[in-house]
């Protein structure tokens, strides 16, 4: 696991409050598996936008399902 | 007082923003929730010498708060006024979406920036004002909005399609927020003042005012503090389990 996937990870365990986050994997479905709300995704999106200094845009957000999505999304926002 | 009741109307610790809160409602909300022990930023627009008299009752009575100048209207100017009062506090407790203006006439002599100047003020500038704040609600899971209404947005008042049309999308838009923010325990309510002494309702006549006492089952106006009180409820733990609901402070006028 790189940086930017263990700061994924927590920046995800600090907005769902309900889940472990040991139960927190890179393929972890972050609706299904982890139960995301849509406020959740909102949440997640302001705090990952401030976090890695980027827009993340609805379309975007739809293609994302799982933790390592997200790291693979910002590593590649990162190299643009 | 009970101490129990003391505690449970203290804002003591809160922040709250209060729009359009130099005079008026506005200012005698701001000094409410201040005098509950909140911090208060007081928004204004144009009148500086009015927010600053409001600053100066508020550190009379022994209350700390902030001016901050921005127009409700303005979606750049509302992030960098929002940005400005979470750089001195750290976040936003309470929002209390004030600020309004009037432009009457009746429709055929209206024209499209008296149409215009009202909804982008009343309506748009409460949107405005919550897109940025609730970020900072959702974060730390709580919060107050109460949004200012009027009897006018609920029973139509002639001469105010504007302001009526307006305070009724603030009342849809109120109890919409109220549902989508519930899960984050930000609970969001309207106020809605009827006739009130000083304010807007200041511009109507003796004869307008003579009638409007006439069909006010507690026969007088109302004044800018008795606003306040019901604001500083919701705003308290006293108002913990309401949320979605307009509060009517109107003697009486529309039940």
């Amino acid at each position: 696991m790189d940086d930017v996937e263990r700061k994924v990870i927590d920046l995800i365990a600090e907005v769902l409050v309900d889940v472990n986050k040991e139960n927190i994997q890179l393929d972890s479905k972050i609706v299904e598996d982890l139960g995301a709300e849509s406020l959740d995704i909102y949440d997640m999106i302001a705090l990952l936008e401030d976090e890695f200094g980027l827009e993340i845009n609805d379309e975007e957000v739809e293609k994302i399902q799982t933790v390592k999505d997200v790291a693979s999304f910002i590593k590649a926002a990162g190299r643009a | 007082m009970s101490s129990r009741v003391a505690a449970a109307l203290s804002l003591e610790g809160k922040t709250a923003l209060v729009t359009g809160g130099s005079r008026g409602i506005g200012r005698a909300i701001a000094i409410a929730l201040a005098s509950a022990g909140a911090f208060v930023a007081v928004n204004y627009r144009t009148s500086e010498a009015a927010a600053r008299e409001t600053e100066e009752l508020i550190a009379a009575q022994g209350g700390v708060c902030m001016c901050a100048r921005f127009d409700v209207a303005d979606p750049a100017a509302v992030e960098s006024g929002v940005d400005a009062v979470l750089a001195a506090r750290d976040r936003i407790d309470i929002l209390v979406n004030n600020a309004g203006i009037t432009r009457d006439g009746l429709i055929g002599r209206m024209k499209d920036d008296q149409w215009q100047d009202v909804l982008e003020t009343n309506l748009r500038g409460a949107f405005n004002v919550c897109r940025a704040v609730t970020k900072s609600m959702i974060r730390h899971r709580s919060g107050r909005i109460v949004n200012v209404a009027s009897t006018a947005g609920e029973t139509g008042n002639a001469g105010q399609v504007n302001y009526a049309a307006a305070k009724a999308g603030l009342i849809g838009f109120t109890r919409a927020l109220a549902r989508e923010l519930a899960p984050r325990n930000i609970l969001v309510n309207a106020v809605s003042p009827g006739v009130v002494v000083g304010g807007l309702s200041e511009k109507l006549s003796d004869e307008q005012m003579e009638a409007i006492r006439t069909y006010i089952p507690l026969r007088r106006p109302g004044t800018p503090e008795e606003v306040a009180h019901a604001v500083l409820f919701l705003s308290s733990s006293m108002g913990d389990y309401i949320t979605g609901q307009v509060i009517r402070v109107n003697g009486g006028l529309y039940m």
